[in-house]
């Protein structure tokens, strides 16, 4: 008798764990398939796809402002929401949404740039459980915003001048932390919220244990690496200077990667980026990526955005993924050529410069500029512009700083964006993050052989205990991706059966090239240097120069002086001076809430020097102040 | 032989099915849900099938070595050998579809030609193993010929296992895996010939 009812124990139990086995293996299909059926085109790839980079559950994101209300609170709110505090567009279908924000209709209400996906962050596998994830519209798209309080339509591929990064992910994080924080709360408010949400049985359980699973994860991930990241700021610290000296529009992208791709601190590195414009991407006007030309192909680029963003290289061989970073790379080549850009005339009608003075602006531009930025010849319709035209003798080459810097002095900006350490280590740890075929693989194995040698036979052990590390992470990464990860680089050409990885090794880091070499063919470079890259759509690139330390053209061409601090946040463009209206600061302080992130230049990577093109302020003269307001006039026009 | 022929005819009882059919649903299901906790859960569930099939042969090689030949085989060997390759095939499928996108050229670029074909002749010559095992009568009392056969494939699994465990799988896992099998084989070898003294 215990026998048999042992057996039919055993035979129960085990039937209960395969069907339930069978089952989740099923379920995953089918939530996999909400993902795998975003097939999309490059603008829905850009503004809406998955990069890997969700940050929480939809039904957090509902529930946020009242479960953790601390963790988001700056007190600079200033009646704004939560979202618009932190600079994000809100989403153009929600002012015609008339009910509850609730999961179902998030696309409708999350703010512009967000993806809606079923994956589980970092871990990459999907379940019922949506997730709000970061796109690259969230950063990449921006608005401009008039004197009389109107906003543009969002526009692609501008930068998002009013986004505060990292204080969002600082919030996100004080939020996660929160040891009152349960999913049960959660749940609980969501369903005050939302109680005609029915999510099914089933899928009930199963999101009801994610986001448990995701919330406990997710504190033991942030938790975990407070030695390597610290706690984060809160409340009024989230918009401080002090605190927080990146500030709304820029970010610290080679801190990020440091931390994420060497698994160091990255609190030592003042490289403050502005969020750069990818308007014209193709490579024939832009061969080279990032302000100092480090990468050299588009997917690339846009890999490394996502993976310095915090994409896990398991998420990044998802196939939605691959596919999503593939179009939305494809969409930024042509966004402004094949893909329209409004000029300077839609936003502004009746600030549109006289076209005699364009025209004598086009030729000063032509003297003095076009040698490194190339040109576009004017439109006679200002309502359109003609094509970029990539020809100038000083176009698309490195521009040395620092001990780099050519004899004549140079660009002579602030130099943090290239000098920060661990600079030279970031391509071959970067190349290696992703293993190639078995062929490539063991090239790379050798390269980070050689590094540590190096290492050793330069007297730095420390370094070679890095590699040895670097090693140890690549051979672990290897064995899941056996024929190369799907985002490896250099990548053979779509479509070109004869090439093989292997034969792209040359172009692999680290690679011996010379700063004046040209072009440049190495895949990710590591100079002490700018690239001279075109500027479309220039009127959308300030504030000025990658740190965004000018915040009107007229100020970087010297038509104005350049101010040594101002208040950034929501400001207005201006359309004379091309660029934002900056209040001053008061005692010391930016006092409109809105407006609260003092920049000072005098901090260390802020230095808005440099670029004296084409004359010092020194060297102008009356006639020469003239051809600045013509040059200003034409760069409105490109 | 006379062992062979003096055993009674083994007879599949609840049990048999109890206690195979619970250690292979055990191992999917910690596929499928532990790998989820996993930084690569496809990764890590495609290695847990193997791992899985590991497990289950550890018995049925055991079983093998001591007695074929000698002794009638059972019911547990029959099961604990197919759930193995029913885990082993999952396993391929995986590697297949998810590492290798369906495309077997590509695991032959991996494996290389040889490489591959020993593999998938190791998955060919045990599913037929398998089948035979459930449909022919002499299946326990194996001789001649099918004997041979019989040992030849438990042979060929049980290096490719220990080969892979060892020199393919960089993880304590698979290691761990690779000495139990060592164990199970050497274990049934040594009963064998202490079956012999005592005979």
């Amino acid at each position: 008798m215990i026998r048999k009812a042992v057996n039919i124990i055993a035979i129960a139990v085990s039937v209960v764990a395969l069907v339930a086995s069978v089952g989740w293996l099923l379920l995953e299909d089918r939530w996999s398939a909400a993902d795998g059926a975003m097939a999309k085109s490059g603008y829905d790839a850009f503004t809406h796809g998955a990069f890997g980079l969700e940050a929480f559950p939809i039904k957090y994101a509902v529930v946020a402002g009242r479960v953790s209300p601390a963790a988001f609170r700056t007190t600079l709110e200033d009646g704004r929401s939560l979202w618009e505090t932190y600079g994000f567009i809100a989403n153009p279908k929600a002012k015609d949404l008339k009910v509850q924000t609730c999961e179902a209709n998030a696309k409708q209400w999350l703010p512009y740039g967000f993806a809606v996906t079923n994956y589980m962050p970092a871990l990459a596998f999907q379940t019922p459980l949506q997730f709000a994830g970061l796109t690259c519209a969230s950063c990449h798209s921006g608005q401009v915003r008039k004197a009389d309080g109107s906003l543009s339509e969002p526009i692609s591929g501008m930068g998002n001048m009013e986004l505060d990064v990292i204080a969002f992910t600082d919030a996100v994080r004080n939020a996660m932390l929160d040891p009152d924080l349960t999913a049960d709360r959660i749940l609980d408010e969501y369903e005050k919220l939302c109680p005609d949400d029915d999510t099914g049985l089933i899928d009930g359980w199963v999101e009801a244990f994610m986001l448990d699973q995701w919330l406990s994860g997710a504190r033991a991930a942030i938790g975990g690496e407070t030695a390597k990241y610290g706690l984060p700021y809160h409340g009024a610290e989230l918009k401080s200077a002090g605190a927080i000296p990146a500030g709304p529009g820029r970010t610290r992208p080679f801190r990020s990667i440091v931390r994420v791709a060497m698994d160091l601190p990255g609190e030592d590195n003042f490289a403050y980026s502005k969020i750069p414009v990818v308007f014209e991407q193709r490579v024939d006007l832009r061969p080279r990526a990032q302000y100092d030309g480090s990468l050299g192909d588009p997917v690339t680029r846009s890999f490394t955005a996502a993976y310095a963003s915090g994409a896990s290289v398991t998420a990044l061989a998802k196939p939605e993924v691959v596919a999503d970073i593939k179009a939305a790379a494809a969409y930024t080549e042509e966004l402004g050529i094949s893909i329209p850009v409004k000029p300077f005339a839609a936003y502004f009608p009746e600030a549109v410069p006289d076209p005699a003075e364009v025209e004598r602006g086009f030729q000063v531009f032509k003297q003095y500029c076009a040698d490194c930025h190339g040109y576009r010849p004017v439109s006679r319709d200002p309502a359109k512009v003609e094509p970029w035209v990539a020809e100038g003798e000083r176009l698309h080459r490195m521009m040395g700083v620092g001990p780099l810097a050519p004899a004549e002095g140079g660009l002579g900006v602030d130099a943090d964006r290239v000098t920060f350490r661990y600079a030279h280590d970031l391509p071959l740890t970067l190349w290696t993050a992703l293993p190639g075929n078995a062929a490539v693989a063991k090239v790379q194995e050798a390269r980070l052989d050689k590094a540590k040698n190096d290492a050793l036979a330069a007297g730095e052990p420390a370094l070679a205990f890095y590699w040895t590390q670097q090693k140890a992470r690549f051979l672990e990464t290897k064995r899941a991706y056996r024929k190369g990860h799907p985002l490896y680089f250099p990548a053979c050409p779509e479509g070109d059966g004869n090439c093989k990885p292997e034969d792209l090794l040359a172009i692999a880091p680290p690679c011996a090239d010379d700063v004046n070499a040209f072009p440049q063919k190495c895949e990710i470079t590591d100079f002490e240097a700018f690239i001279n890259n075109p500027i479309p759509y220039a009127f959308l690139r300030a504030p000025y120069l990658h740190n965004g330390s000018i915040p009107t053209m007229a100020q970087l061409i010297h038509l104005e002086e350049r101010p040594d601090r101002f208040c950034r946040g929501q400001n207005v463009y201006d359309p004379a001076d091309m660029g934002y209206v900056t209040p001053a600061p008061v005692d010391d302080e930016c006092a409109d809430p809105r407006q609260a992130f003092l920049f000072d230049t005098a901090v260390r990577g802020n230095g808005n020097q440099g670029h004296d093109y084409p004359w010092k302020p020194e060297e102008l003269t009356d006639e020469r102040r003239a051809e600045l307001r013509a040059l200003l006039a034409y760069l409105k026009t490109i | 032989m006379a062992h062979l022929q003096t055993e009674p005819a083994p007879r599949l009882q609840p049990y048999h099915v109890a206690f195979t059919l619970l250690p292979f649903a055990a191992v999917v299901a910690f596929a499928v849900f532990y790998a989820l906790s996993q930084p690569n859960a496809e990764f890590y569930r495609t290695n847990a099938y193997s791992w899985g099939a590991a497990v289950m042969i550890a018995p049925a090689l055991f079983l093998m070595a001591r007695r074929l030949g000698r002794r009638a085989l059972n019911h547990w060997w029959r099961l604990f050998w197919s759930f193995g390759l029913i885990l082993l095939l999952t396993h391929d499928i995986e590697i297949l579809g998810w590492q290798h996108l369906w495309r077997p050229d590509l695991v032959a670029a991996q494996f290389g030609l040889i490489g591959a074909v020993i593999l998938w002749g190791l998955e060919a010559v045990w599913v037929i193993d398998v089948l035979m095992a459930w449909n022919r009568l002499d299946w326990a009392r194996a001789e001649g010929r099918y004997a041979w056969w019989q040992g030849c494939v438990s042979g060929y699994v049980f290096l490719a296992f220990v080969f892979v465990l060892f020199r393919v799988g960089q993880d304590m896992e698979s290691h761990a895996l690779g000495a139990v099998l060592l164990l199970a084989m050497g274990l049934g070898l040594g009963l064998r010939c202490y079956d012999r003294e005592e005979a």
